[in-house]
């Protein structure tokens, strides 16, 4: 992308504030490293107007969309509707794309990508028969286990950098001068997300009777002045009412930026405000609860704590009800005010803060991330030390495999410690990692035999058939191997979605790129294999991994 | 006939195209964003 023409490069992001802020921290970046890119950025309104002040950096231009603009009264028609649709598409391929990357994971985007004509295209598009089609390696891999994994080792920045080209970074951590105002955003868009009011009055008690230099803003949207109220006016607060400034639906997004620029911490819950105190790296602790993924979405800077439960069942699944929600009882506001204080006070956050100054009745259910910058982008940390999951540990397996299958990046980590109970566990895993390679095995040995017989000069379609019959059992037993080793879904989904999008014209070709998938998987199972073998050999004996 | 029941109308004529492995043209592909913008507009889509 280097040289005097400038390259034209449209995005696509149709979901929410949160994403549009993590899009342009991905597009800066890509815009630092090739100032002569041009970028145009595709949004809802809803989601992106109030952003202008940020994307006006980054982006040559901007559309912003949203169904009144197609749909435009009650009376229109569907042939008006389409008319307009199509005027959009004619005003973008005006834009003459290089590049069009489709950043969203939404149906409306897929068919917007397929309408718009490019060069070349990134990310979800929907192919003449309707289906998805994904042609880069890492928008397939975001498609297959950003919506339903828990052992995603990235955040949702750095995936983005990867699907746009762009280098990971440190972002450059500037001192400025910050006022005595901690900003509050406790809320949410899901229950499931949010502490809940009480907890919350608790939490600014403590935080207004510890701090009394510090004024303390509540921000929010309309949507949430309602709970905002109940918050401000609880009487257990009455004696500070002088330094509670209620902001909830009163600002702008710009506003709540310039306040949350200028003060000296912000404390929130996964949400927008988090990714605006990334741009202008405020401190700011998150308070991760529910459904939320700390390792996707945690603000993509340096000065972030990110508490998450340490809880079997978090993080849950959107669609799984709790009416009890046991992880929100696991952050204290005891933790949080220290924390708070520790941040106010630059103290030190190693272990004998944690031992001297932290309650371990606290810290019993809690992690406490903060993030650590390498060439691979953000990883999370959790400075409390306390003892790995298995999940854990997977997470860093992941981080090392896809970085090394997608960037040849080699990563190394230290072996991590592990209880009694951890250890049997994952090596249970050892005889997942070795049916799947077994299974992967007999792909590549059924996509050899489609690929000899099709180059046959006349080849027996009944073979060519059966074989392919026998790839698809294949699939099956994954599914069922990944059921009983859940923490291999992201490899089996990985590899699933890369052979539905193999690459070819025909039945040679396309068994070609799948012989090619089938190799890649066994190798990756064969490293994930190795690093729990490096592991638990001393403690478990095993079986060494079969070969087809 | 509403708008609403027009694309509701033409989805099912799309519809039975798709499952007669038809291939679905560019203006099909209009009424496809449509309906899904609509629906991710739709007041109790979970935001």
């Amino acid at each position: 992308m280097s040289g005097n023409k400038s390259t034209s490069i449209g995005i696509i992001q149709l979901t929410r504030i949160g994403d549009v802020i993590q899009t342009y921290q991905a597009a800066k970046q890509l815009k630092i490293e090739n100032p002569n890119v041009e970028l145009t950025l595709v949004a809802r309104k809803e989601f992106a107007q109030g952003l202008h002040f940020l994307l006006d950096e980054v982006f040559s231009h901007m559309v912003f969309i949203e169904i009144k603009d197609f749909i435009k009264s009650p009376s229109s028609t569907l042939m008006e509707a389409r008319n307009s649709v199509k005027d959009l598409v004619t005003d973008l391929n005006k834009l003459d794309f290089d590049v069009l990357v489709n950043l969203s994971f939404s149906k409306s985007s897929e068919y917007l990508a397929s309408m718009i004509e490019a060069r070349h295209k990134l990310g979800l598009t929907r192919n003449s028969q309707n289906q998805i089609s994904i042609e880069d390696s890492w928008s397939q891999y975001v498609f297959s286990t950003v919506m339903n994994s828990e052992s995603i080792p990235f955040n949702l920045v750095d995936l983005f950098k990867n699907i746009l080209g762009a280098k990971s970074f440190s972002p450059e951590y500037k001192e400025k001068t910050r006022e005595d105002k901690i900003v509050i955003h406790p809320f949410a868009s899901s229950k499931k997300k949010h502490w809940g009011v009480n907890k919350w009055v608790d939490l600014c008690y403590k935080v207004l009777k510890e701090n009394p230099e510090q004024e303390l803003y509540v921000v929010g949207g309309k949507a949430d002045q309602t709970q905002a109220e109940k918050l401000v006016n609880s009487p257990a607060l009455g004696e500070f009412s002088k330094r509670i400034h209620n902001m909830t639906g009163k600002s702008s997004i710009e506003e709540t930026f310039r306040l949350v620029s200028d003060a000296k911490l912000l404390v929130c819950h996964d949400s927008m405000v988090s990714h605006l105190a990334a741009v202008s790296q405020t401190p700011t602790i998150v308070l991760s609860m529910g459904t939320v993924r700390p390792s996707e979405t945690t603000p993509y800077h340096e000065n972030v704590l990110n508490l998450a439960p340490k809880r079997k069942c978090f993080p849950c699944k959107v669609q799984e009800k709790c009416e009890l929600l046991p992880c929100h009882k696991d952050i204290s506001h005891q933790l949080v005010s220290r924390l708070v204080k520790g941040i106010l006070n630059q103290e030190n956050f190693d272990s004998t803060f944690f031992k001297e100054q932290v309650s371990p009745f606290y810290l019993q259910n809690v992690a406490i991330f903060a993030p650590h910058f390498s060439e691979m982008g953000m990883d999370l940390i959790d400075i409390t030390e306390s003892a790995q999951t298995v999940q854990d540990v997977f997470k860093t397996f992941y981080k090392i495999v896809w970085s090394f299958y997608f960037k040849e990046q080699e990563l190394n980590y230290a072996i991590p410690e592990l209880g009694k109970e951890s250890l049997a566990t994952l090596s249970e895993y050892a005889k997942g990692c070795s049916y799947i390679y077994e299974l992967y095995g007999f792909g590549m040995k059924y996509s050899n035999a489609v690929i000899e017989e099709a180059k046959k000069e006349q080849p027996n379609i009944k073979v060519i058939q059966d074989n392919i019959n026998k790839m698809g059992e294949i699939d099956q037993l994954c599914t069922v191997t990944k059921k009983t080793f859940p923490l291999l879904t992201p490899i089996v989904d990985f590899f699933f979605v890369n052979k539905a999008n193999a690459k070819g014209a025909n039945i040679l070709e396309i068994t070609q790129s799948n012989l090619l998938s089938f190799y890649d998987g066994q190798n990756m199972i064969k490293v994930v294999f190795d690093l729990i073998d490096n592991i638990t050999r001393d403690a478990v004996g095993r079986e060494p991994i079969k070969e087809v | 006939m509403s708008i609403q029941e027009e694309i509701h109308k033409a989805m099912n004529e799309l519809q039975k195209k798709n499952s007669s492995e038809l291939n679905i043209s560019k203006e099909d592909m209009t009424l496809l964003f449509l309906t899904s913008l609509l629906e991710e507009e739709a007041p109790n889509v979970r935001k």
